[in-house]
């Protein structure tokens, strides 16, 4: 439940980037390492309680990842995905050099139990929900749909689309970030492989299978992926997990694009128009 | 260099003023000192034969190209180089010669989109009235037709509220019965809404019955301006049309 919980985030954050601004992250492990090393840096190298460790891990993702982020906002947005998964490979490497392949531990005197951890999760799991809910019921979606529409006509419209990129930017690394820390308190870890290619394509493969620019994408996709991802290697070998995983997001992507949130609402508007028709 | 005699005397606002403005794209002029002043209240005409720098000039004004050379000043302000959404917001709108819209937004949301505040719910409701998408409104823009394209536009344009408008190309790829309905709504925007116009434009007696004044320019330069029956009568743009 608590993969869940942070996969949700997580793919959210993708998702707020991708579907309402345009813009793609191919390297969304970036923000959710960083909130992940950050915080257990900080507990662990500067002896900071856990939550006050947490809330500046978040924030620093979310300043970092949108700064490094925002340099790559004047790119079309496939030159965009790559140079953001680069940047995530040279956090890749750095946390590799720096603190090897052990890692970092989480240190604190008083562990959370796994309750705290799970109602904490389910907190910060509803935070993210319902600030995804605000943008989507809100003129600020219209302001940034029509960016995603066409960047010169908004311009000229009087968007400034620049800033609202770096806006959506930072608050997807804010989320993304919020994930990350979320993984490493409850894992007690975190190590290069946080930033691995695998990690960043997880929440793009979420958001497809879920529905991409729904409220409930995310929940579903990251729910049917967790168990997939978590449950399976139980009976089959990684590569037998991750080819089953390969095969269900380009089934969806395929047959379904607007994954299946997008489904059941065409499901439910076809209902309900024949309930009128009735 | 203005068009039209002072209201009782009273000096005309200026509300664009472009001075000897330059455009160079690598080894191409595009605009050379190319000098036009706006006037408060009036309809301009900006014509000339393909390739003679109208959008070009366009695309300048209202911050999509920067000048090689040469100043933009809007109602004293110097403009040249802002961005096109700084510009819009100090009040210089504009449309594109090819309809640009936000095609995943329906027709209302394009115009909610990008209101001014001032731009209250009901006013919007006019505006698609008066560019006849009322009935499509809650219809996708990408899925509209070629004209409809242009009137939502001219709509999510009146939406944004800005005292100087720029239309490209307004009845390109229009019939008939649509160039008149264009016609009339750039009277209404005129006259009642007191906006300033500046229409490129290459149906010719459309443009001429709507202007108060035009500007020629050929080849990267202005090769005349004036009243309407005067540029009727120009050698100089009937050279540049039909050649010598």
């Amino acid at each position: 439940m608590m993969y869940f919980f942070a996969y949700a985030i997580y793919t959210a954050s993708w998702d707020l980037l991708y579907s309402y601004s345009g813009q793609l992250s191919l390297g969304q492990a970036l923000p959710f390492g960083l909130g992940a090393f950050f915080t257990i840096m900080l507990t662990q190298l500067l002896k900071f309680p856990l939550v006050p460790s947490a809330v500046v891990g978040t924030l620093g993702a979310a300043v970092v990842g949108g700064g490094i982020g925002a340099t790559t906002i004047r790119l079309k947005p496939g030159y965009q995905g790559i140079a953001i998964l680069l940047f995530s490979q040279v956090l890749y490497w750095i946390s590799l050099i720096v603190y090897g392949e052990e890692g970092l531990s989480i240190f604190s005197a008083a562990p959370p139990s796994r309750m705290t951890m799970y109602f904490s999760g389910v907190a910060i799991f509803g935070l993210a929900l319902f600030a995804t809910y605000l943008i989507q019921n809100s003129n600020y979606k219209l302001k940034l749909l029509a960016i995603k529409g066409d960047n010169l006509a908004a311009n000229v419209c009087g968007i400034n689309v620049s800033f609202h990129k770096a806006v959506v930017f930072f608050l997807s690394s804010l989320l993304a970030g919020l994930g990350g820390t979320y993984y490493a308190v409850f894992t007690s870890h975190v190590d290069f492989t946080v930033f691995v290619v695998p990690n960043s394509f997880l929440p793009i493969g979420m958001a497809i299978v879920g529905g991409m620019g729904f409220l409930g994408g995310p929940i579903i996709g990251s729910a049917i992926i967790s168990v997939i991802i978590n449950i399976l290697p139980i009976w089959y070998s990684l590569a037998v997990t991750y080819f089953i995983y390969g095969i269900v997001v380009i089934v969806i992507l395929k047959l379904r694009p607007t994954g299946i949130v997008g489904l059941l609402q065409r499901r439910s508007r076809k209902g309900s128009s024949e309930v009128v028709k009735g | 260099m203005g068009c039209c005699n002072a209201d009782q005397g009273r000096a005309p606002l200026k509300l664009l003023r472009v001075e000897s403005i330059e455009k160079r794209f690598g080894g191409l002029t595009a605009l050379n000192k190319v000098s036009i002043n706006v006037e408060k209240g009036k309809i301009y005409g900006l014509i000339g034969p393909n390739g003679s720098g109208k959008t070009t000039l366009l695309n300048l004004v209202t911050g999509v190209l920067r000048p090689s050379a040469g100043k933009i000043y809007f109602k004293d302000t110097d403009v040249t180089g802002k961005s096109p959404h700084a510009i819009t917001k100090i009040g210089v709108g504009r449309t594109f010669q090819i309809p640009r819209v936000f095609p995943e937004l329906t027709v209302e949301e394009n115009v909610l989109a990008i209101r001014r505040k001032s731009i209250s719910n009901v006013r919007v409701g006019e505006i698609l009235d008066l560019v006849d998408l009322s009935d499509v409104r809650g219809v996708k823009a990408k899925t509209l037709e070629y004209g409809q394209k242009k009137h939502l536009e001219l709509a999510r344009s009146i939406a944004l509220d800005t005292e100087l408008l720029f239309l490209d190309e307004p009845m390109a790829g229009l019939d008939k019965s649509m160039i008149g309905a264009t016609s009339n709504q750039i009277k209404i925007l005129n006259k009642e809404m007191k906006k300033t116009l500046v229409i490129i434009e290459h149906h010719l007696e459309e443009l001429m019955q709507l202007t108060d004044y035009v500007f020629v320019l050929d080849h990267g330069q202005k090769i005349e301006e004036g009243e309407p029956d005067a540029i009727r009568s120009s050698k100089a743009v009937h050279r540049a049309y039909f050649g010598e």
